[in-house]
């Protein structure tokens, strides 16, 4: 339930109740004060009736005259001119009956008329107004009204009004208040959902600028939400983290750029020294031969032996040359079907001099579901040269390498190649895959098998790892993608 | 951006159950309350200063109280009847009001027995005392606790007349011609100040003194004269006193000399402590005693000044 819904709900309820209350308060308010009106109206309507029931009532007494014909004309003359008025009956000062109207007053609607008791029992002294309803007539309000004066009584005045018209007024209010107050209801929810709205709008308008923030493109004319209260408060809030999350961005970049920088001058620095180191070790070797060479020319037999030092001295150089120019070719990798199992069994078999001459327990299992795999098959024989050449100098005599591969997913294939050698230190660890760095002695490896190996697996977006616990193992896993680049 | 959480269906199920639940609550509410006001039905007393009818049935013997009735008959007992309440309170007798048409026939029924006693007007007193053998037994006190009352001349604020001597040459409006201080005393005093009955435009009397002074109010005549009590209620209403008598004895309640003694002695006793025995029980009735609130002893020569004002009179006319 989305947070409009919810605080139109919350509110519109306690609106509703709360108009309803009023209401309520306001109707039974109403209610009464009509009630009182007309009874107050109806006592003395009845007050000013009883004055000449009550003369007619005394003069019978005086003179000892019939009141009923006196009544009877007093009757009709409430019947012509009181509206409203249902029945009269007047009892006598013993609550017998003395006359009642049989007639119907004023509406020809009013089915009355059971005739009133012969007498009934008042209660003396008090006026008492009783509102009821009757079957067939409606609402009606009843005065039993005594005629006395002080301590004497001549009768009781019963007279009887119309009570449905006070209750078409209270029905009236009912429903001018419940349209009112659902009047007011409606447009405090229309007023209130518009706020709601333009609240919700701001702050979609935050999100969306939130969602759409790029570090890498900021775009600093987002339109943010203005406003002097909250949101805008948030906004601004925003604009600021904005700044600052730009700021530091660039910040970082040029950090980034300073650090990468250094790291290629001390790349090309290890690089230079190793390339420096390792032909200025043939170089050298060579000029000690020249320098041979030209202080005894005549010596054949050492001229010659000099000449096939400095041409191994040579192609030591070309090696070396030849090395650098496979790792400058990394990135063009030549794409063909390659099958590792017959790979990995070439290169097996081209180092099997090497492997009986240290008397190594080569282990070599390839799953049955290992595809052939779309990679450079020079490269790739290169990779697995180097890693089986860098297990086999790792190990001693009688050592043991392992060599697993499968397929890892349905993307791609791995190789496992696990020696029991003296591993590798973790500070070394970080910098196997370096041009030039290695533990061999010198003139044994050149430094470049295992940053070559590097090359050429991220050439094809493999991932290559080293796992090694010093004197005990080293694991090389590779990771190649079945297709080819990815 | 996290995804917003989505209610499971019991929750949602939970929230259109209480919904649901909360409409009809709401609709059963209004229904109820609109029932409710709709519902005329109730009882409204209102307690009325009538009392119980007292000894009618208490085996009392009936004694009744004549008084002139020139009003309606419910406002005579609207004056009178709480007096009555009163005596019937205080005496061993219950009585009743009987009304009359004039002070003669209430001397008349006092004479043959029909009344037992009788409010009755001074001049009627007076003159026909010896005739039907009547007496004083009580007369009212004022105000100011003194049995006296005056007759007064009244005209119209915006009139022009000022003193009785401005009222040669104009109309006059009096009460009966069996009142005392709304007719005899007032001609008396013009005849005092040399105005007769001749030197006046006009001279009508009226039944009672109220339609003395709604007449002069309604500028029919030009002066009246009634009774000061009267005169006072109208004071803030348009007239002004002109000239006043000398005090005259209020009206007395008068008995026939052939009376039962016991009854007359029990009105006396009983309306000369109306004072100390209107405290208690008898206070909410003794409120709409009005001007008989308490009464004196009267004196058989209070009222003989009347024949000779009478006498003065016709000789007065019979001289013009």
């Amino acid at each position: 339930m989305s947070l409009k819904i919810k605080i139109l709900f919350l509110i519109g309820s306690v609106i509703t109740v709360l108009m309803m209350t009023i209401s309520v308060a306001f109707l039974y308010q109403f209610r009464s004060v009509v009630i009182h009106k007309e009874v107050e109206n109806i006592r003395s309507i009845t007050d000013a009736i009883s004055i000449p029931f009550l003369d007619a009532l005394v003069y019978s007494e005086t003179d000892g005259i019939n009141p009923d014909i006196i009544l009877e004309r007093h009757l009709s003359y409430l019947a012509d001119k009181i509206e409203g008025i249902r029945f009269v009956h007047i009892y006598d000062s013993n609550d017998r009956l003395v006359i009642h109207s049989l007639f119907h007053f004023n509406t020809g609607d009013y089915t009355y008329y059971n005739p009133p008791p012969a007498t009934r029992s008042f209660v003396p002294g008090r006026q008492i107004l009783n509102i009821s309803r009757q079957e067939g007539n409606g609402w009606i309000i009843e005065v039993e009204s005594p005629l006395a004066i002080a301590g004497k009584k001549w009768g009781t005045a019963v007279l009887g009004f119309d009570g449905n018209p006070v209750r078409r007024e209270i029905i009236s209010i009912s429903r001018i208040l419940l349209y009112l107050g659902i009047a007011v209801t409606a447009i405090t929810l229309l007023v209130l959902y518009f706020l709601i709205n333009r609240l919700t709008m701001s702050l979609g308008r935050l999100t969306d600028a939130i969602d759409h923030f790029d570090l890498e493109t900021p775009q600093t004319d987002l339109p943010l939400p203005e406003s002097d209260d909250e949101i805008g408060y948030l906004s601004h809030r925003f604009e600021l983290l904005q700044k600052r999350l730009i700021e530091s961005r660039n910040h970082l970049a040029v950090t980034q750029r300073q650090i990468y920088r250094a790291e290629k001058l001390a790349f090309i620095g290890r690089l230079s020294a190793g390339i420096a180191h390792e032909v200025n070790n043939s170089v050298n070797g060579i000029q000690s031969c020249i320098y041979a060479i030209e202080k005894d020319p005549q010596n054949t037999e050492q001229t010659t032996s000099y000449l096939k030092l400095i041409n191994e001295a040579l192609k030591h150089i070309e090696n070396i040359v030849k090395k650098l120019l496979e790792y400058s070719r990394k990135n063009n990798p030549s794409l063909s079907e390659v099958d590792l199992r017959e790979t990995i069994q070439n290169v097996i078999q081209l180092c099997s001099y090497k492997i009986k001459e240290k008397k190594i327990d080569i282990d070599f299992k390839a799953e049955k579901n290992l595809p052939v795999i779309n990679a450079d098959k020079h490269l790739m024989r290169e990779v697995m040269m180097n890693l089986i050449i860098n297990s086999i100098d790792a190990v001693g005599e009688e050592g043991r390498i392992r060599i697993r591969s499968g397929r890892k997913n349905k993307e791609c294939i791995y190789l496992h190649v696990e020696d029991n050698g003296a591993g590798i230190s973790p500070e070394n660890q970080e910098l196997i895959f370096e041009p030039f760095f290695t533990t061999k002695e010198t003139g044994k490896g050149t430094g470049l098998g295992l940053s070559a190996v590097l090359g050429i697996v991220e050439a094809h977006d493999g991932e290559v790892r080293a796992q090694s616990k010093p004197g005990e193992k080293t694991v090389f896993t590779i990771t190649l993608p079945i297709s080819g680049k990815k | 951006m996290n995804a917003i959480k989505k209610p499971s269906p019991v929750n949602r199920f939970k929230k259109v159950v209480i919904t649901l639940g909360a409409v009809l609550i709401f609709t059963l509410l209004t229904l109820f309350i609109y029932a409710t006001v709709l519902d005329l039905s109730g009882t409204y007393e209102q307690e009325r200063n009538t009392a119980l009818v007292h000894g009618r049935d208490t085996g009392k013997p009936v004694k009744y109280f004549g008084v002139v009735s020139r009003f309606p008959a419910h406002i005579i007992y609207q004056r009178y009847q709480p007096l009555m309440d009163y005596l019937n309170q205080n005496t061993g007798y219950h009585f009743s009001l009987k009304l009359s048409q004039t002070y003669e026939e209430t001397a008349t029924q006092l004479a043959g027995g029909e009344v037992d006693a009788a409010f009755m007007g001074s001049y009627v007193y007076a003159t026909s005392r010896e005739e039907h053998n009547l007496i004083s037994i009580l007369k009212p006190l004022n105000q100011d606790s003194l049995a006296i009352r005056r007759s007064v001349i009244i005209a119209r604020r915006d009139s022009r007349i000022e003193s009785i001597d401005d009222l040669r040459g104009k109309t006059l409006a009096l009460a009966s011609e069996h009142s005392l201080s709304g007719n005899w005393l007032p001609r008396y005093m013009l005849a005092r100040h040399g105005i007769l009955a001749a030197d006046l435009n006009t001279i009508t009397n009226f039944p009672n003194h109220h339609s003395v002074i709604h007449r002069v109010l309604n500028r029919e005549y030009d002066a009246g004269a009634v009774r000061d009590q009267v005169a006072r209620e109208y004071l803030n209403r348009g007239i002004h006193i002109i000239h006043s008598s000398e005090p005259l004895p209020t009206s007395p309640i008068v008995v026939s000399r052939d009376r039962d003694p016991k009854m007359v002695s029990a009105i006396i006793n009983a309306l000369l402590t109306i004072e100390r025995d209107s405290i208690g029980e008898y206070e909410p009735v003794r409120e709409d005693i009005g001007p008989h609130i308490r009464y004196t002893l009267s004196d058989e020569a209070d009222y003989d000044f009347i024949l000779e004002i009478i006498a003065f009179i016709n000789a007065q006319n019979d001289a013009g």
